[in-house]
């Protein structure tokens, strides 16, 4: 039975499915109360730590029960995402240091620290980055027609072959 | 629309024809290692669609041919990049027509009649329509292409070098396509600015030609206006005289000089100038006489006579002096030799007084060794008066029987050695006759040995032991192939008949029976024999080593024997003559017991005689000695007084002071004598010199005679004449004066008519220059007004920029979030200010109040509290950026994303963020990413989620001058 999945909905994770009969020679999995999610591309691990200090000595005890595991699912091998959950974390230089080399760590799967929702921005899976296209006009309209409104209203008296010199870069030049 | 296929032929490192079949694929993914073509491939798509590889624009290879594989070039073949793109294909084909490069496009199989019409095809048919700009502008086209489609390797490597906010801003304004609007809009506008320069600089030029100009005909102008002023004031001054009075009085001056001037005559300047040379003429000539008389005039104050007598005395006095000194100088030299005279009977005195001394000390030694040897012999009579009267006979006992005590040692060595030459040669005739034993035996024992040898070979090698074996073997066959056969009684073997089968099988049996005896028997003789000849070896081994160890003794004794012989011979040789050795040996005893009892005495007359040789030498020397003595007193001539030596001395010193005292006369005397000689020669030199002067003081007076007064009074007369001349120089130049203003007068006139052609051309020269101003003007508010240009357009460049980017931040931001590894400062904003490109990074607060009213110093400030990127995050932000600028562009209808290697800069961990983030992009655009490492390419593809059927693999594996090697399931080599 899970028990982060009232997490799950904070975390976005909707489309995965608990497995809840790990093989008995993954125990480990179970006994550090690590979860395990997937879907068809995916699988996510996820753990609670009660603060950083436990996180910091423990994540590495965790990531090889995760190894033993992937060595068994080798199709996981390369979709594995370990999510280590903890509350209330006040970060600091040090801590940041701590934090930064277990998420700069490339060794058995991609791992995250979350602490709060925006840490949730930072996992791709979970933020499919939406980008809208353009409605801009071309950079070339805008440029000219800023150019000459700027040339108008600072100089003034400008001279008729500047802007004929400028009219022939944009109008003529370049173009076969 | 996507690419379906790419065709390429010689492009670049690719020769020969390949086939790309991208159809169905949503991800193509090509690996291998760096040089090996990936970045080809996206030069291909490239080339084929703008015309141009943005990578290589402006830089030196542009200029060369790099697009054409050199083979290829180099066998005149052509080459091109086909794109299918689904509907519409389009083709770039260039190639070499007689040196001419050809270009060509074909669009749907058909060649499109100009190049810039295929150019418009393709950018109509790529770009969306309204999109008029981007159809209607080349330019424009390529800068969205290549902001847009594909991420070439050089920007990204120059992303990453670029660590300050210009640089970055140049680069950045790169990626994103709009150089056009920056640098390159700057260079046009340069460009003029540069036209306006050269036009500034020939009008300058022209300016100060007219300048000069002018300057000549102002200097001109003044000139004459200061001759006109002059002209008046002279006119005004000296009133005005009649031109023929002055005439008449400058002729009366003149013509002392033999000149004149007519009334008529203008130009009178060369009279002038003539009457004046000759003034200064005269002058001169005076004044160097008046100089000439000054110099002498010292030289005469003492008339000549006075020198002459002078010289003559001088002349007595030396010759008294020089006569005293030759007497002083031969007194001297006979004095010095009595000296020396003197000096060696002295050093006579001395040697003879020395050999007196040692004669004496010598003759005291002589009595004294005497006397000791007088008693020794005393003292040895004593002990041998009981046998002998004299000493002589002593000694001649005692000699002869130490020869005769020394010839019986000899004669007892002689003996013992010829006895064991004796026992030797026994010796060696035994073992002579014992090695004739030992020879015999080995002979016999080895023809015992061969025998037995022979006997051996006979029965192993010989045919006896391959009959026997070959019967038996005969036997047995027979009987066991036809023991059955109950008919046969006839042996097979000999044809012998028998009574029945069984005697016949009996028969064999008995026969091999007799031939197993016949095998074994000579086994036993074989092994019997084997034994007994390694005894024989044995034994002849034995026998060999006693053999030589004989004929070693028997050479050892006959070796001793020869020794021993030589010996006795050299010892007998040493005897004294006609001694016999066994004669003399019964003398010992006597002989030893004389030599004993009488040793030391022997031993003392030994020492004696050392005595008896010191005492001869001493008297020799002492001989000597007194003749030398003789030859010393020979020498001096009279008896020598040892104690005169002290009167000697005396003499010399007396005579040494003598000679010292002349020597100081002569001296001073030679001293008087160089004076006298000096001054001789003064007085001389001055009689020389007064009579040059008076020679030439006759060349200006003839008469002159050597006296003071002549010379005062020529210099009166001389200088009086100088001050005459120049009084008649100074009226000359106050008439020529007044002359020349009479003339001036009509000059004047003259002068104002040439004064207004000048004023009138001055004036010409002025309106000219004020022209030039005014358009050097005109050119310099034209540059300013280009300066101005290129100042706004770098001000609305970066204000368009930084809208441009800020459109693009959120996504950039939330892209290089998910990929940047790093916990903290993991969120990026990108300001553009003033040509700069500012990078802040944080932990995501300051995003909130960042804004454009964010003055200058505060962002600096915070840019620069941002750490400087590394590697990796300026790779990542580079990609970022293009990942944004692809995704949200809506100009092409081409689905289409390029990135070349960006993980060159990344390590695993990047890798793995990149590919989740990219994994938003697969599927929805085709997708071309290359890598220079194989794990990574294998990870794009392992985590693309993609099914497999999309997903392209191309592993350049390696490539050769003419090949390359792709393993691909897409790519085929069309032969």
């Amino acid at each position: 039975m899970s028990i982060y999945s009232n997490l799950l909905n904070t975390m976005k994770i909707t489309d995965f499915s608990y497995i809840d009969d790990i093989d008995a020679k993954y125990i480990p999995l179970n006994s550090i109360d690590m979860e395990l999610y997937h879907n068809q591309k995916s699988l996510v691990l996820i753990k609670k730590y009660d603060n950083w200090l436990s996180l910091i000595e423990s994540w590495e005890v965790d990531q090889v029960a995760i190894l033993k595991y992937l060595k068994g699912n080798p199709n996981f091998s390369t979709k594995a995402y370990f999510f280590l959950l903890i509350e209330n974390l006040i970060v600091n230089d040090d801590l940041n240091i701590n934090l930064s080399s277990i998420e700069r760590n490339d060794r058995i799967c991609k791992k995250f620290i979350v602490s709060c929702k925006k840490d949730l921005e930072r996992i791709p899976m979970l933020n499919k980055i939406e980008i809208k296209e353009s409605t801009d006009k071309t950079y070339e309209e805008k440029f000219y027609k800023e150019l000459i409104s700027s040339i108008e209203s600072n100089v003034g008296d400008i001279s008729k072959d500047v802007i004929d010199s400028v009219n022939r870069y944009f109008d003529f030049e370049g173009v076969e | 629309m996507r690419i379906e296929n790419m065709l390429i032929k010689n492009f670049r490192l690719y020769k020969g024809v390949y086939n790309f079949d991208f159809s169905g694929k949503d991800l193509i993914v090509v690996h291998g290692p760096n040089g090996n073509g990936k970045s080809c491939l996206f030069d291909a798509i490239e080339w084929c669609l703008t015309g141009e590889i943005s990578r290589y624009q402006g830089r030196e290879r542009q200029k060369f041919n790099y697009l054409i594989h050199q083979g290829a070039l180099e066998e005149n073949d052509d080459m091109y990049v086909e794109l299918d793109l689904g509907d519409f294909r389009v083709k770039r084909r260039e190639y070499y027509r007689r040196d001419l490069k050809v270009k060509e496009i074909y669009i749907n199989k058909k060649k499109v009649q100009s190049l810039s019409r295929g150019n418009n095809q393709i950018r109509e048919y790529l770009s969306r329509s309204g999109e008029t700009e981007i159809i209607n502008n080349e330019n424009v086209f390529k800068e969205q292409f290549t902001a847009t489609q594909i991420l070439s390797q050089d920007k990204l490597t120059e992303f990453v070098h670029s660590t300050k906010p210009q640089d970055r801003f140049n680069v950045m304004e790169k990626i994103l396509g709009l150089k056009r609007y920056g640098v390159d809009f700057r260079e046009h506008i340069k460009s003029k600015i540069v036209e306006q320069n050269e036009n500034l600089e020939e009008l300058t030029k022209d300016l100060n030609q007219i300048d000069s100009l002018l300057n000549q005909k102002s200097t001109d102008l003044k000139v004459l206006k200061a001759e006109i002023k002059n002209e008046k004031e002279q006119i005004e001054k000296k009133g005005y005289r009649d031109k023929g009075t002055i005439t008449s009085e400058l002729n009366t001056l003149l013509l002392k000089y033999d000149l004149s001037i007519k009334e008529d005559l203008i130009d009178t300047s060369d009279i002038f100038s003539k009457c004046r040379v000759i003034i200064s003429k005269q002058i001169g000539i005076f004044k160097q006489q008046v100089k000439l008389l000054e110099s002498v005039y010292d030289q005469f104050e003492v008339p000549i006579s006075e020198h002459i007598k002078t010289k003559e005395k001088l002349d007595c006095e030396l010759k008294d002096y020089e006569s005293e000194k030759v007497q002083l100088e031969k007194s001297i030299e006979s004095q010095q030799n009595e000296v020396e005279e003197e000096k060696k009977v002295d050093f006579l005195y001395k040697q003879y007084s020395e050999k007196r001394n040692e004669i004496s000390v010598l003759s005291k030694k002589i009595i004294s060794q005497k006397k000791n040897v007088s008693n020794v012999e005393s003292l040895i009579l004593d002990r041998i008066s009981d046998e002998f009267t004299q000493i002589k006979d002593f000694e001649s006992k005692y000699k002869d029987f130490e020869n005769l005590s020394e010839d019986i040692k000899i004669s007892k060595l002689i003996l013992s050695l010829q006895k064991k030459v004796e026992v030797s040669t026994d010796k060696a005739d035994r073992i002579k006759k014992e090695i004739n034993n030992t020879s015999k035996a080995i002979e016999l024992k080895q023809s015992h040995y061969k025998k037995n040898e022979r006997l051996l070979t006979e029965i192993t090698t010989g045919n006896s032991k391959t009959i026997l074996e070959k019967n038996l073997e005969l036997y047995e066959q027979v009987r066991n192939s036809f023991g059955k056969d109950e008919e046969l009684d006839v042996c097979l073997i000999c044809g012998s008949p028998f009574a029945d089968h069984e005697s016949l099988i009996s028969a064999l049996r008995e026969q091999e029976k007799a031939l197993v005896a016949a095998i074994d028997s000579n086994t036993q003789t074989i092994v019997k024999t084997g034994v007994e000849l390694k005894e024989i070896e044995q034994e002849l081994i034995q026998l060999r080593k006693k053999f030589e160890q004989l004929n070693k003794d028997f050479d050892s004794h006959v070796e001793e024997n020869s020794s021993n012989n030589t010996e006795i011979l050299v010892l007998n040789g040493k005897l004294s003559d006609d001694i016999e050795p066994n004669s003399i040996i019964n003398q010992e005893s006597m002989v030893t017991n004389f030599i004993e009892k009488y040793r030391d005495i022997y031993g003392t007359l030994k020492l004696l005689d050392k005595d008896y040789r010191t005492i001869e030498e001493l008297e020799l020397k002492v001989k000597k000695l007194n003749n030398l003595a003789k030859e010393l007193q020979n020498k001096v001539g009279k008896e020598i007084d040892l104690d005169s030596k002290s009167q000697f001395s005396t003499v010399i010193e007396s005579m040494k002071m003598e000679v010292d005292e002349k020597r100081n006369s002569l001296k001073s005397l030679t001293l008087r004598i160089e004076q006298i000689r000096k001054n001789k020669v003064e007085v001389e030199l001055k009689i020389d010199s007064i009579e040059k002067s008076i020679d030439k003081v006759k060349g200006i007076i003839p008469s002159f005679s050597g006296s003071l007064s002549e010379i005062t009074f020529n210099l009166e007369k001389f200088r009086d004449e100088i001050e005459h001349h120049l009084e008649v120089e100074t009226n000359l130049s106050e008439l020529i004066r007044e002359y020349n203003s009479v003339l001036s007068y009509e000059k004047l006139s003259d002068l104002e008519r040439k004064k207004l052609v000048l004023d009138k051309e001055e004036n010409s020269y002025n309106a000219k220059i004020s022209l030039i101003n005014e358009n050097i003007k005109n050119v310099e508010n034209l540059i300013e007004d280009y300066e101005n240009v290129i100042d706004l357009s770098q001000n609305t460049h970066s204000v368009l920029m930084h809208e441009f980017i800020s459109n693009y931040n959120k996504t950039i931001n939330d892209l290089y979030t998910q990929i940047t590894p790093h916990n903290y400062n993991k969120h990026v904003n990108l300001i553009v200010r003033d040509s700069n490109l500012y990078l802040i990074l944080d932990d995501g607060r300051s995003f909130e109040y960042l804004n454009e009213d964010i003055n200058d110093i505060e962002l600096i400030k915070l840019s620069n509290a941002s750490l400087t990127l590394s590697s990796a995050q300026s790779s990542i932000l580079a990609v970022c950026v293009f990942i944004a600028m692809n995704m949200s562009q809506n100009w092409t209808n081409l689905s289409f994303i390029g990135i070349d290697d960006p993980f060159q800069n990344m390590d695993d961990i990047n890798v793995f963020s990149f590919v989740d983030v990219m994994s938003n992009v697969f599927g929805k655009k085709q997708t071309m990413i290359s890598s220079h490492n194989d794990k990574f390419a294998q990870l794009i593809s392992l985590k693309s989620e993609l099914d497999e059927s999309k997903v392209a693999i191309i592993n350049l594996e390696s490539y050769s001058k003419n090949k390359v090697k792709i393993i691909s399931e897409i790519v085929e080599k069309v032969e």
